[in-house]
């Protein structure tokens, strides 16, 4: 396992400095730091909860910026190895194709780290000087650990994202297919708990919805609900709006995900004719 | 005259064109007015996941900027199911956005009985979200008692205020006076009493032993109003027909508070 190890950080170490060196990871911070300056001129619209208003506006930047990453770069990544023919010569060198699928999956993550991190750190300052600007009234808490818990739900679901889209780029050629399949699969995961949600109020109402909802329920362990692991709400809040034991649990599940969508990656992408 | 020495003033004069048509199609735009745009259908809303929260002041924003442009009171009445559909809205993807209540109670409820009971719908989720804001149900019990004239549901919702953790001292009080408004006099007396066994300050100990006086008076005509339908099996025409059976006279009230008897029912104006 060491021995893979060796192996396959050197991968992931190329996809990171590649990231850089295509201007990625600076593209998107700037327009995150203009997004952010844009959120000075959206605060004065609200006229009394500005904590909150704030703190759901940078949380939206941090979204909204790794969404980017996900759906513009990562999406392209296997694509452009196969496209110039880096992947032969990285799979000639010893190192198998679960191996280099593990490899992207760990360099993404670690763009993705890197530039939510920095985003991320920008943001709670920027809270903390709109705080210091305010009468306590209209922004009375902060909590940096409820942040901080936010901050890990958001990479969570990114990372969620992130593995689904390696798998796509094993299932598929090329990256637009890969974009396309990524961003359905993320509205579909939006819009699923919505479908449940009726069927149950359905159900409830005595209505006969046949074995719709064990259907939709089966599809929501594939296509997860990401508002478990929203705590946007907690930044400005006493309580995080869920007990410890379910925030676990949310979290475990999401990362037992990755681990099995990225097995289920390497296992197709071994099976897959490069030619 | 060759071609190329025609593009240019080609070009100025598409963007004359195109800065004169500009200009008049905004001016249009802007002397027409902004209508508010009807909402998407609910779903929509529901699958904004990690957006919700934005979307919602989004909406919020749209309706400050609707009631920001000072509409006439046509524009506003004609926009006025939708404005109180966009609070609903607002209230239910982000019930913990403070300033959706405090928008929805002045724009809404000073409209018509209907709007504040719309009002007080919006109030409603905001109360189920946001635990100790007392700024929701005194808004919900301020409703009630102003504009849906229904003082003792007002009071139900003023005590309410009044239990949460820093709200001001005289919601309690304005409950009891709104208790007896109803028709409750015994509930708002024994209130008052409770009120001046936990009060600190003098002034408004002195305050609420006024008030308990003039109650009590109250309190002697509703015992003879009692009396009267005991003994002749139905309720006095007016309180001058309780004078001298059952009450010796009627008791001079002071300060702000009067007797006000309606239909069989004694209440404290």
């Amino acid at each position: 396992m060491f021995n893979s190890i060796q192996r396959l950080w050197p991968l992931a170490w190329i996809i990171f400095l590649d990231g850089l060196r295509r201007h990625a990871i600076l593209g998107l911070l700037i327009l995150a730091f203009a997004l952010e300056l844009s959120g000075f001129l959206f605060m004065d619209f609200i006229g009394h909860d500005i904590g909150r208003a704030s703190s759901d506006f940078l949380f939206s930047i941090l979204w909204i910026v790794g969404a980017f990453f996900l759906f513009f770069h990562a999406v392209q990544v296997i694509s452009w190895d196969e496209e110039q023919g880096v992947i032969y010569a990285l799979l000639s060198r010893a190192i198998s194709r679960s191996e280099y699928v593990i490899g992207v999956f760990f360099g993404l993550t670690l763009l993705l780290l890197f530039l939510q991190l920095i985003i991320g750190i920008v943001a709670l300052i920027s809270l903390y000087v709109i705080q210091s600007q305010l009468d306590p009234v209209y922004f009375p808490l902060l909590f940096p650990s409820h942040f901080i818990l936010a901050w890990l739900g958001l990479f969570m679901m990114q990372w969620v994202v992130l593995s689904v889209v390696v798998l796509f780029s094993g299932l598929v050629r090329g990256g637009f297919p890969v974009f396309i399949l990524s961003l359905s699969f993320y509205f579909i995961c939006s819009g699923l708990p919505v479908v449940r949600e009726h069927l149950l109020r359905q159900q409830e109402m005595g209505i006969d919805t046949g074995f719709s909802p064990q259907i939709f329920k089966f599809l929501s362990a594939l296509f997860p609900d990401f508002s478990r692991l929203d705590f946007k709400n907690s930044v400005v809040s006493l309580d995080i709006g869920m007990d410890n034991l379910d925030m676990f649990l949310n979290f475990g599940m999401s990362a037992v995900y990755v681990v099995l969508v990225t097995f289920l990656a390497c296992k197709l992408y071994g099976r897959r004719d490069l030619y | 005259m060759n071609k190329r020495s025609l593009a240019w003033p080609f070009f100025v004069a598409v963007v004359v064109l195109y800065a004169f048509l500009f200009n008049h199609v905004d001016r249009v735009k802007e002397q027409g007015g902004h209508d508010l745009q009807p909402l998407a259908p609910k779903a929509f809303y529901d699958a904004t996941g990690y957006f919700k929260q934005l979307s919602a002041e989004i909406l919020f924003i749209k309706t400050k900027l609707f009631l920001g442009s000072d509409p006439n009171a046509d524009r506003r009445q004609k926009n006025m199911p939708v404005l109180s559909a966009y609070f609903k809205q607002v209230a239910v993807m982000h019930p913990l956005l403070s300033d959706t209540y405090y928008m929805a109670e002045s724009a809404l409820a000073w409209v018509s009985p209907d709007y504040a009971i719309r009002a007080n719908e919006i109030l409603k989720i905001g109360i189920q979200s946001h635990k100790g804001a007392y700024f929701l149900p005194f808004f919900m019990g301020f409703n009630y008692f102003y504009h849906l004239q229904e003082p003792e549901e007002g009071a139900k919702w003023l005590k309410r205020a009044s239990e949460y953790e820093g709200s001001p001292k005289w919601f309690a009080h304005f409950a009891s006076i709104l208790t007896a408004r109803g028709g409750n006099i015994s509930g708002g007396l024994v209130w008052l009493r409770m009120m001046l066994s936990t009060a600190d300050d003098e002034n408004e100990k002195q305050r609420y032993v006024g008030d308990i006086a003039e109650y009590e008076k109250a309190m002697l005509v509703l015992e003879a109003i009692e009396d009267y339908k005991a003994k002749k099996k139905r309720a006095p025409k007016k309180l001058e027909d309780l004078v001298p059976e059952f009450l010796e006279a009627l008791p001079p009230m002071a300060g702000h508070f009067s007797l006000d008897y309606h239909q069989g029912k004694l209440s404290l104006r």
